[in-house]
């Protein structure tokens, strides 16, 4: 096998090329940066909780990776810190704020509970919760060098705030020593410092040894007491007695970044710690030896700005939050088991890539772009864009940001309207230009001008249900529009007219999930594992068996002098629930 | 999700793959695997639209790639 790069950079120095969506696209929908998680259970249903910049906390159904309710709305600035606990036998979200606030959060109801605690001065850099006699208590840590406590019913502090001068508090958790509530915070002087959570004072003292400031702590009780871990910009994590005040050994393995976020887990009969940091890897160590366990999980595609352990159907589980996106690993297999849609990977759903032409960004003020070129368009929540080397932009006016907020874009493609035809639905322009072709939640198919960025006619229309794949190409000597949808069938549409050309074509059981169009033939792959072939709006030979999920992906090409038909699935694990892919199937012969 | 493509490089056909883990592998059609690419990002689609490009649909950008001689 001949590897070429085991990882590239993200923003194209290898030589080959990369294009982005606009920049204005951040700055409408804000940073959605996951800087905060947290694992916790709604009843028999476990969750995750995320804080992100964009002021908002999410929960999310752990199994599923789908979002619960709207978004826990607020904050007035970006969220720092989430906890998750229990009060009066509620599942309840404490978050920390750059607005200076804690607030506290009812998971079932997605309310608020209370009043807004003005915590600090400054901005709040973590959370925590715990329990004091039979209290359900909150400590935060502020930039204002406090660490305050609040009792979570009446959410009045407890004590007068721990003025901690010169620590300069970063992270907080709450642990239990010798019977006594301690608060253990990590500060930006590279100390890690115990707090009696009654009264306030220190307990011990300080524990140096950390070369830059302390950005994460954890506790975990072993069979030699309260230990903390903690993580550090200096790249290294640590762990401490909490009874002798100790470093308990550094034979930790350095990251190569930043450490951000570690977690204490309980599998296979032993403490591990998880931890992660700018060096975009997760690595687990053995609580009680220092020896790392397992290989470290890679695949967060930015660095790692959280982390949480909890179980999740009866598996131990990590969930790390990074730029955009979360995700779940299995702590003992270090396989990934489910993404958490947020941020940008929550607008961009689907994307196509492609040629795109010489006549983009008409409608943006760039003009003609000299020659043709290689893009992408791609598909979200509320819009469709597209991007070149050279130029991005939107094209939107009918799945719009103004428009009906319900509408999402499930599939794109690239397409070309008919040079031959006379085009009377076309709103205008040459002819033989690019176009978006975008399947929509709401039963519609439509159609974009790339050189305009305005939409072809009227949305089609037909689908009884969210339209989940679309193609786009030349099919009998026409350009066609092939779309397939949740309500099982596939629709042929003419390009030229925007009319449906032909009955919908039946005959898959499940949803469509992916179509190809070849010179003589459309195929398409759904939820039952079959792939269909149809010709001149009718099926051709029986439907090709032999996968066992859904056929997410299908391309059309030429081997060996045949047609051939390649598609991709997704299977699932046995018995574990977990998402993973199959190799493609070899090449089938569509057997004409 | 597994996204698939077929095209030509150096005159030969073959299969691409990439995944939501961001591996992208290029494959004979009837043989082994001959390349392997690590993206930073969940694969959402592949093209071989231009000859010897794999285009390769990455969150909300595109990579090309250049496939080597296989």
């Amino acid at each position: 096998m001949a590897a070429v790069d085991d990882v590239l950079d993200p923003v194209g120095s290898f030589g080959r090329w990369l294009v982005r969506p606009p920049d204005h696209y951040s700055l409408r929908h804000r940073s959605r940066t996951v800087v905060a998680v947290a694992l916790d259970r709604l009843g028999d249903r476990p969750i995750v909780v995320t804080g992100t910049f964009d002021h908002l906390v999410r929960v999310w159904d752990a199994t599923t990776g789908e979002q619960i309710g709207d978004p826990l709305a607020g904050h007035t600035e970006p969220v720092s810190s989430i906890a998750t606990g229990t009060l009066d036998g509620r599942t309840v979200i404490a978050s920390g704020s750059l607005d200076r606030t804690v607030r506290l959060w009812d998971v079932a109801t997605g309310e608020p509970l209370g009043t807004t605690i003005d915590a600090h001065t400054y901005v709040v850099e973590d959370v925590a919760i715990g329990y004091l006699d039979g209290r359900t208590i909150i400590a935060s840590a502020g930039r204002d060098n406090t660490i305050r406590i609040h009792d979570a019913r009446t959410l009045e502090p407890l004590a007068e705030p721990i003025e901690a001068k010169g620590h300069w508090p970063r992270s907080v958790t709450i642990g239990i020593l010798d019977c006594l509530t301690v608060i253990v915070s990590g500060g930006g002087d590279g100390t890690v410092r115990i707090w009696d959570a009654r009264t306030g004072r220190p307990v011990g003292r300080p524990m140096a040894g950390h070369t830059d400031a302390v950005t994460t702590v954890a506790v975990a009780t072993l069979h030699r007491g309260l230990v903390i871990v903690s993580g550090s910009s200096d790249m290294t994590v640590r762990t401490w007695s909490a009874n002798t005040f100790e470093s308990i050994d550094v034979r930790f393995i350095r990251h190569t970044g930043a450490v951000h976020a570690v977690a204490a887990a309980r599998t296979g009969g032993r403490t591990i710690f998880v931890t992660g940091g700018t060096d975009k890897v997760l690595r687990r160590w053995d609580a009680t030896t220092g020896e790392p366990v397992g290989e470290p999980i890679t695949g967060a595609p930015f660095s790692v700005h959280a982390v949480a352990t909890g179980d999740l159907d009866g598996r131990t589980v990590v969930v790390a939050g990074s730029s955009d996106t979360a995700r779940i690993w299995d702590v003992t297999t270090g396989e990934p088991v489910v993404d958490l849609l947020t941020g940008r990977y929550d607008w961009v759903r689907t994307v196509a890539a492609g040629r795109v032409g010489d006549h983009l960004g008409a409608g943006f003020g760039e003009g003609d772009a000299a020659g043709d070129q290689l893009g992408a368009v791609f598909g979200g929540v509320d819009a469709v864009g597209w991007a070149t080397e050279r130029a991005t932009g939107f094209s939107h006016p009918a799945v719009g940001y103004d428009g009906d907020p319900r509408t999402r874009v499930s599939s794109v493609a690239l397409g070309r309207l008919d040079r031959r035809r006379r085009l009377p639905w076309r709103a205008g322009g040459a002819p033989d230009r690019p176009i978006i072709v975008a399947g929509c939640d709401d039963g519609t198919v439509r159609v974009f001008d790339l050189a305009t960025n305005r939409a072809v006619g009227k949305p089609l229309t037909g689908h009884l249900g969210a339209v989940t794949a679309v193609a786009a190409g030349r099919h009998d000597g026409r350009n066609v529009v092939v779309s397939g949808g949740d309500d099982t069938t596939v629709r042929v549409w003419d390009a030229g007219t925007g009319r449906s050309a032909g009955e919908p074509l039946t005959g898959h059981t499940g949803p469509i999930r992916s179509i190809a169009i070849g010179h003589d033939l459309v195929v398409s792959g759904g939820d039952d594992a079959t792939i269909h072939r149809w010709a001149a709006g009718a099926p051709v030979g029986p439907p090709v068996t032999g996968h066992t999920g859904p056929v997410r992906s299908l391309a059309i090409g030429r081997l060996d002098g045949r047609d051939v038909i390649v598609s991709g699935v997704t299977t699932t694990g046995s018995g574990s629930g977990t998402s993973s892919p199959a190799t493609p199937s070899a090449p089938r012969s569509p057997d004409r | 999700m597994t996204v698939v493509a077929i095209g030509h490089v150096d005159g030969r056909t073959v299969v691409a793959s990439g995944d939501t883990h961001g591996t992208v592998r290029l494959w004979h059609p009837t043989g082994p695997e001959v390349s392997t690419w690590t993206l930073p990002g969940a694969v959402h689609a592949l093209g071989f639209d231009v000859p010897g490009l794999l285009t390769v649909g990455i969150g909300a950008g595109v990579i090309g790639i250049h496939p080597e001689r296989v």
